[in-house]
């Protein structure tokens, strides 16, 4: 091996694997070492020689480039995997990358883009792509895994404490001095909001994310 | 011959055979001492007698004997021949026992001497009073056998079999009764099943003979209605006959105790059963068809979105590829050139974005490559984008049904959605996919309006009927109602594995049993 980043390409589509070939071309240090039309053919070919990057295709007979990609996380670790779709980076990309890409780029990027990422993962970095780096720090700040209970009001949040912590609905409304029914209503809404059913899971909620 | 005007009605009316009127006169003016006089006619020869008794109602007949004209045996004769039970009471001379015993020996009632004629009173109260009684004795039996006739008339016109069937204590059946209906739902003749309850039983096939020696057991011990059916074998196979009774039961005190008799009507039910089985048949048929249509739906969707997606999304990648290649090789001068080649790439673009949304749309490939959690999570931000309905999505990890299920279930929340955006006017949906003792439960409750009894109910509400059929064919459970803290609620469940043990699929039977 030289020291040339060997490629290899899995697509079932031999018009687009032409199209990336060429890309690669027109770059010195990029070479697309084999090529492969589906998942099982990629996998044959990761056991059989080395390489320095996969570009995997999403949509694939016999084995999807995420089924593949998993198998290949677990034979070859260190393997660098992108992964290439037609689909939105905002459904895909962080799915990808959980599921052990080192990047996503859809087939609608700039060829420049694509060397780079090849470039970047070979090096054993991540690479996202800006619209991706956008929705990770997106979710930092409005965070999507953010647990039901942020969802809810100052008033539900305080009554959700109460009632976690086994007082009834009628020593609530003393502590806060409201009407019973008042915090029934309160007890519904919370329900409703976090995907509850009882008073019972309302308890286990508030132990299970430290409420009490 | 003279008569006096009847004064009431409840005064006694005598018919007083004498030689004249005098005598006649004579007689009645005994009864002064009465509580009315009776109203009365002299007669004196058996034609008269007919036309008085052709004319009116009479109580009692009083003769005198030695009428010239008309023997106490000929008068009595008269009597009898118009089938009259009239009380027929001979006044006969002192010491005349010869002529008393022959009128006896007649036919009459009474006797009574000319010297005692006190007796007469009594004598006649008496013999009404009887003779009261032995109307009333024979218009009851007359009214028995009357129903006797009408019993037997409805019981033969009956579309069935009427039965008496009595168990005795020592477990042994008889009919007590069977109406000619047996001939026609048996083929067993009437006097053949009262001598042999056997028959009826063996009447039965095999299977159906021990169900319904069970029924009878529990409805004998418990006194439960018998209602059963069962088919026939033999020449009526195929028949189905339903025994309908409610079962008395033998006590102590009347020293029946252990004895159950069952007395009810025997039909034939071939008809319903039929018309039972073709219902099944028929939304069997449906459910199948309904199936099928989903299934050739999903493949051609399957099919155009291939064809979409890669065969177009393809080219247009390598078009792409292509154009921008092209571009990076063209000469800084003129600018025009560029900025064309520029466009060129957006239009690519756009046309990229557009096939892979119409191929995402068509079929959720996200549910292939990343399973059916990922693909509700997608589903429902799309949701939330697109209509601004916040939607949380609670998945068990690794939930991996077979693919059948997944897009069913898929499907049916994208389907739930679209109603949640369509009526609820909720601000909030929450979807729960989690496992359950090898089921997968799906839950989706929203804080909207909530559905109403008419909107489950409506026959276009096709969305609904959808989402049931599809849990149907994987032999799941579907429930909606209005949720417990309003807006809507559905959950439902289905195996995690297709062709595992079918939830709930006795008791759909039973409810189907219980429908008819």
């Amino acid at each position: 091996m030289n020291d040339k980043i060997h490629v290899l390409i899995a697509d079932d589509h031999a018009i687009v694997r032409q199209g990336l070939r060429q890309i690669l071309s027109e770059t010195e240090d990029l070479v697309v070492a084999g090529e492969a039309d589906d998942g099982v053919e990629a996998l044959h070919l990761a056991r059989d020689q080395e390489w320095n990057v996969f570009l995997l295709d999403v949509s694939m007979p016999n084995r999807n480039g995420i089924d593949t990609l998993k198998q290949l996380k677990k034979e070859f670790p260190r393997l660098p995997v992108l992964i290439l779709s037609m689909h939105p980076e905002e459904q895909y990309a962080i799915r990808a990358l959980k599921a052990g890409a080192s990047g996503y780029l859809t087939k609608q990027s700039a060829p420049e883009q694509l060397v780079t990422a090849i470039r970047q993962v070979a090096q054993g970095k991540k690479y996202v792509s800006p619209t991706v780096a956008m929705q990770l720090a997106d979710a930092i700040a409005n965070d999507s895994e953010q647990p039901p209970h942020e969802l809810l009001s100052d008033r539900e949040y305080e009554v959700l404490k109460l009632i976690a912590t086994g007082k009834t609905l009628t020593q609530i409304a003393e502590e806060l001095n409201l009407a019973v029914a008042t915090i029934s209503t309160f007890r519904a809404r919370i329900l409703t909001k976090l995907g509850l059913s009882s008073t019972a899971e309302l308890i286990r909620y508030g132990l299970e994310h430290g409420l009490t | 011959m003279s008569a006096r005007p009847a004064p009431s009605e409840t005064a006694l009316r005598l018919l007083i055979l004498a030689t004249g009127a005098d005598e006649a006169a004579a007689l009645v003016a005994r009864f002064d001492d009465g509580a009315e006089r009776p109203a009365y006619r002299q007669i004196a020869d058996a034609a008269a007698l007919r036309a008085a008794l052709r004319e009116g109602r009479w109580d009692a007949a009083l003769y005198e004997f030695g009428l010239p004209g008309l023997t106490a045996v000929a008068a009595m004769k008269v009597l009898h021949g118009l089938d009259l039970d009239l009380p027929f009471i001979v006044i006969a001379d002192p010491g005349d026992e010869k002529a008393a015993v022959r009128a006896m020996r007649a036919g009459a009632h009474d006797v009574v001497f000319r010297d005692r004629l006190g007796r007469l009173i009594p004598a006649v109260e008496r013999e009404v009073r009887e003779a009261h009684q032995r109307a009333d004795h024979r218009a009851a039996l007359a009214m028995v056998q009357n129903s006797d006739v009408r019993f037997r008339g409805l019981a033969g016109s009956l579309p069935g079999m009427v039965f008496h069937l009595q168990r005795g204590a020592d477990g042994t059946f008889r009919f007590l009764y069977v109406s000619e209906g047996s001939h026609r739902l048996f083929g067993i003749k009437q006097h053949e099943l009262l001598a042999s309850p056997k028959k009826f039983f063996d009447a039965f096939e095999a299977d159906d003979r021990r169900s319904l020696e069970t029924a009878l057991d529990e409805s004998g011990a418990t006194g439960a209605p018998l209602d059963w059916a069962g088919r026939l074998r033999g020449r009526s196979r195929g028949r189905w006959v339903d025994l309908r009774s409610t079962p008395w039961r033998g006590d102590e005190t009347t020293g029946t105790h252990g004895v159950v008799s069952w007395q009810g009507i025997a039909t034939n039910v071939t008809a319903v059963k039929e018309t039972e089985a073709a219902l099944r048949a028929s939304r069997e048929q449906l459910s199948e068809l309904s199936f099928h249509l989903e299934a050739a739906r999903e493949q051609e969707r399957e099919r155009i979105a291939r064809d979409i997606h890669d065969e177009l999304g393809s080219i247009l990648v390598r078009l792409k590829i292509e154009a921008t290649l092209l571009a990076g090789k063209l000469p800084k001068e003129p600018p025009a050139l560029r900025d064309k080649a520029r466009s060129i790439e957006g239009l690519l673009d756009q046309a990229m974005g557009a096939a892979s949304r119409v191929a995402r749309e068509l079929r959720p490939g996200i549910l292939k490559e990343f399973g059916l959690p990922a693909a509700i999570e997608s589903l429902a931000e799309d949701f939330s984008q697109h209509f601004g309905i916040t939607c949380r999505v609670q998945c068990d990890d690794e939930l991996e049904p077979d693919p059948d299920t997944s897009l069913a279930l898929f499907r049916i929340v994208q389907e739930t959605l679209t109603n949640v955006a369509k009526h609820a006017h909720a601000s909030l949906v929450v979807v729960r996919l989690k496992r359950e003792k090898g089921s997968i439960a799906l839950e989706l409750r929203d804080n909207g309006r909530g559905i109403s009894e008419a909107d489950m109910t409506k026959p276009k509400s096709f969305g609904l009927r959808g989402i049931r059929e599809r849990v149907h064919s994987l032999s799941g459970e579907f429930a909606i109602a209005a949720g417990e803290h309003g807006g809507t609620h559905i959950r439902l469940r289905v195996p995690e594995k297709r062709g595992a043990e079918p939830a709930g699929a006795d008791e759909a039977d039973e409810a189907q049993h219980k429908l008819f």
